[in-house]
């Protein structure tokens, strides 16, 4: 088996791709070039920190005009809204303007209300429409996505086993599980646990890193406030993306919504409790 | 321990010591000099920078500027790779970014990521804690941890780093090509 690691900077975090294959050293390179290609294609579609991004562009316009967006953007968003709605805003990809409000997202040109929620946007076809200025913000699914597109150049190109995790977002696929630990909420730079994985996903929520620039601000949508809790929240799914939201939505849904969306995922919850 | 079938409550154990410290050793510098300039001949040209230039980094890329050595290769097709290090909340990260000899960015590569607090495993009844684990599945104590999941870490550092470098590169790079 020949392997390969590699990490570079995306997404806001460091993202990790470790392949083993019995392909040659030429072709290994290429489905890993790839891979990134696929999250550097997110990055650059879905980034609202680049005002370049189609997402930036659609959070300037949308409430002016219907906007079409592109394919991976809608499924994002069509994804992103199903979450919304059933854990009943708990999970909330207009929490932009909240984050914005509360300086954990660079001030935009337009300003979005901050008490904008998923209700009001609009979808028609590929056209998407905001009822008022509002902030979309991927933070709480893209990672997912993009590690899912990136598992899929690695399975299209033959690799028999792999690993992509960005930033500890995290799927896995091939013959034998693979063993990842899940750091200490109390010292993250420790891990308590370890959880085996078999052609599925992993992603943690907590609040550890969310102050300052992180990428994980840990926010209600509905009311803004921060995530008061000490736990280290990780769902196991089938795809990152679900893997990922399924997280953000334990923050915050009710017990009855957040058992629902499991059993809806086939999905589990793993919670790593401090006592304090 | 389970509060439904899909909830389960993981208990955390005492705090002992200290478990194994992360520590990943992607590419070489000679690794990932060929990844991104190929069989192109790279000729070290390490670079002190003087007060000054020190203080016109840190005003074009608004990054501090903590060291006055650059650690500089020059291509052959006249690009140019440059290997840094930044220190995160509990993590060094040694990197390289390859520009192309118009100062555009070809690519950049983590050499190595490295966690702080070291230590050994000293978990008591560690291997209880196994997760998700399919029956018949061995496990033993070694095996090595294929991954980390936990609450996203940002490599702001590492985007303000490449930020330093190319201010390095436009205002005492480019003007000695």
């Amino acid at each position: 088996m020949n392997r390969l690691r590699r990490a570079r900077p995306w997404l806001g975090t460091l993202v990790e791709i470790s392949v083993a294959s019995d392909l040659d050293t030429p072709r290994l390179l290429a489905a890993v070039e790839a891979a990134y290609a696929a999250i550097a294609a997110v990055h650059g579609t879905m980034s609202v920190h680049e005002p370049a991004s189609e997402l930036s562009r659609l959070n300037r316009s949308a409430h002016l005009a219907a906007v079409p967006v592109s394919p991976g953007l809608l499924t994002v968003l069509r994804a992103a809204l199903a979450f919304a709605e059933d854990s009943d805003g708990a999970f909330d990809p207009v929490v932009g303007g909240r984050l914005t409000a509360l300086g954990l997202l660079p001030a935009s040109e337009v300003m979005a209300a901050p008490q904008a929620t998923w209700r009001d946007l609009r979808i028609d076809g590929d056209q998407v429409r905001f009822r008022q200025p509002l902030r979309l913000d991927f933070g709480g699914i893209a990672k997912g996505y993009a590690v899912d597109l990136a598992v899929e150049q690695l399975r299209a190109a033959g690799i028999a086993e792999a690993q992509v995790n960005a930033g500890g977002d995290l799927r896995v696929f091939g013959l034998a599980p693979q063993r990842i630990a899940l750091r200490d909420p109390r010292a993250p730079s420790q891990w308590s646990q370890i959880v085996e994985l078999h052609d599925q996903a992993l992603a943690t929520s907590a609040p550890y890193y969310a102050a300052g620039s992180s990428p994980s601000a840990l926010i209600d949508p509905r009311s803004g406030s921060p995530y008061a809790g000490a736990d280290s929240l990780s769902a196991i799914a089938s795809s990152c993306l679900v893997a990922d939201a399924l997280t953000k939505v334990a923050l915050f849904a009710t017990p009855s919504r957040l058992e629902a969306l499991l059993e809806q995922h086939d999905a589990q919850l793993l919670i790593q409790r401090c006592a304090d | 321990m389970s509060v439904s079938s899909r909830i389960v409550l993981l208990p955390l154990v005492a705090l002992v010591a200290s478990a194994p410290a992360r520590a990943t050793v992607y590419l070489s510098i000679e690794d990932a000099q060929q990844a991104m300039f190929g069989a192109a001949a790279m000729t070290a040209q390490p670079l002190t920078l003087d007060a000054i230039q020190m203080k016109a980094i840190e005003k074009a890329s608004g990054v501090p500027v903590r060291g006055s050595l650059v650690r500089v290769w020059r291509a052959a097709d006249g690009g140019w790779f440059l290997v840094d290090a930044v220190i995160g909340k509990s993590e060094l990260i040694t990197y390289a970014i390859g520009l192309d000899a118009d100062g555009r960015v070809k690519q950049v590569e983590v050499l190595e990521y490295r966690e702080s607090h070291g230590g050994e495993i000293r978990y008591p009844g560690w291997r209880k804690q196994f997760v998700n684990k399919k029956a018949g599945d061995e496990l033993r104590v070694g095996d090595d941890i294929q991954g980390i999941s936990g609450a996203t870490l940002s490599c702001e550092h590492v985007t303000d780093g490449i930020r330093r470098l190319l201010a390095t590169w436009a205002l005492v790079l480019k003007p000695l090509a």
